[in-house]
């Protein structure tokens, strides 16, 4: 399984996509740019709260294929050893509707991950968090 | 990421290319306040050769978008790719700001 270890730090994201285009496999590569999209949103959370200011963590960050509720899918995963923090359980789903005005800048990230996903699971195990979300075959065009 | 702009028909088009990510968007927003403070008032963002968008990047549209109701000057976006599309209309963005298919269409929606 492919697997990558990173300082958690914003300039490590073109080392990461360099991982991401080496290491996903031929049938899924239609995904790369959702891929980089999750992997970035991800990454950007864990460098942001993960650690306290000043420390420098790290993140692993891996890609396997599995097959899944009846379906070949690609996984990936994020683990990091800082505080416990669910994404998809703490995270309010953005309001649509609004005008431009209106619209808060942000709290689009994980959304968006949901919404390019087909599943995502956050378990924390020995001291880690473990996020992984996973993608379905794109569909033939 | 690269940003180019230039003026044709009174209009200010700004060309961006390459990624629009967490790493890349602040140049972004500088390329806008210049824009902006130099009292550009009809502006166009052609994003032919943006390959790529992430939350960051979508934050650094909406700021602009912002920025421009509140200095009065028209703000429309204009041929994207797939990926930059689909974050648009995922983020309800197609709705709040002007989207046009190609820069002619753009031009002629702003006379």
């Amino acid at each position: 399984m492919p697997q990558l270890h990173v300082p958690a730090r914003l300039e490590q994201l073109a080392a990461v996509n360099s991982f991401l285009k080496e290491n996903i496999p031929d049938r899924f590569l239609p995904a790369l740019l959702n891929l980089e999209l999750v992997t970035e949103e991800l990454l950007v959370n864990v460098f942001s709260y993960a650690y306290p200011e000043g420390t420098l963590g790290t993140a692993e960050i891996s890609l396997r294929q599995i097959f899944f509720d009846g379906q070949d899918m690609l996984c990936f995963s994020v683990k990091d050893w800082g505080a416990p923090f669910n994404p998809f359980a703490e995270a309010p789903a953005p309001d649509l509707s609004l005008d431009a005005e209106s619209r808060p800048i942000g709290g689009l990230g994980i959304y968006l991950i949901r919404s390019v996903t087909t599943h995502q699971a956050y378990s924390r195990e020995d001291g880690a968090n473990h996020i992984d979300v996973y993608f379905s075959l794109p569909e033939q065009e | 990421m690269n940003i180019t702009t230039r003026i044709q028909d009174g209009v200010t088009i700004m060309d961006i290319s390459g990624r629009m990510d967490a790493t890349t968007v602040t140049q972004f927003n500088e390329e806008c306040q210049k824009l902006l403070n130099a009292g550009a008032g009809r502006i166009v963002i052609a994003l032919a050769g943006l390959e790529y968008i992430s939350s960051a990047g979508l934050r650094g549209i909406l700021t602009m978008g912002k920025a421009c109701k509140a200095a009065g000057t028209v703000l429309a976006f204009c041929s994207m790719q797939a990926m930059v599309a689909d974050m648009f209309k995922l983020s309800g963005f197609t709705s709040i700001l002007k989207v046009y298919s190609d820069l002619d269409e753009a031009l002629a929606g702003m006379r």
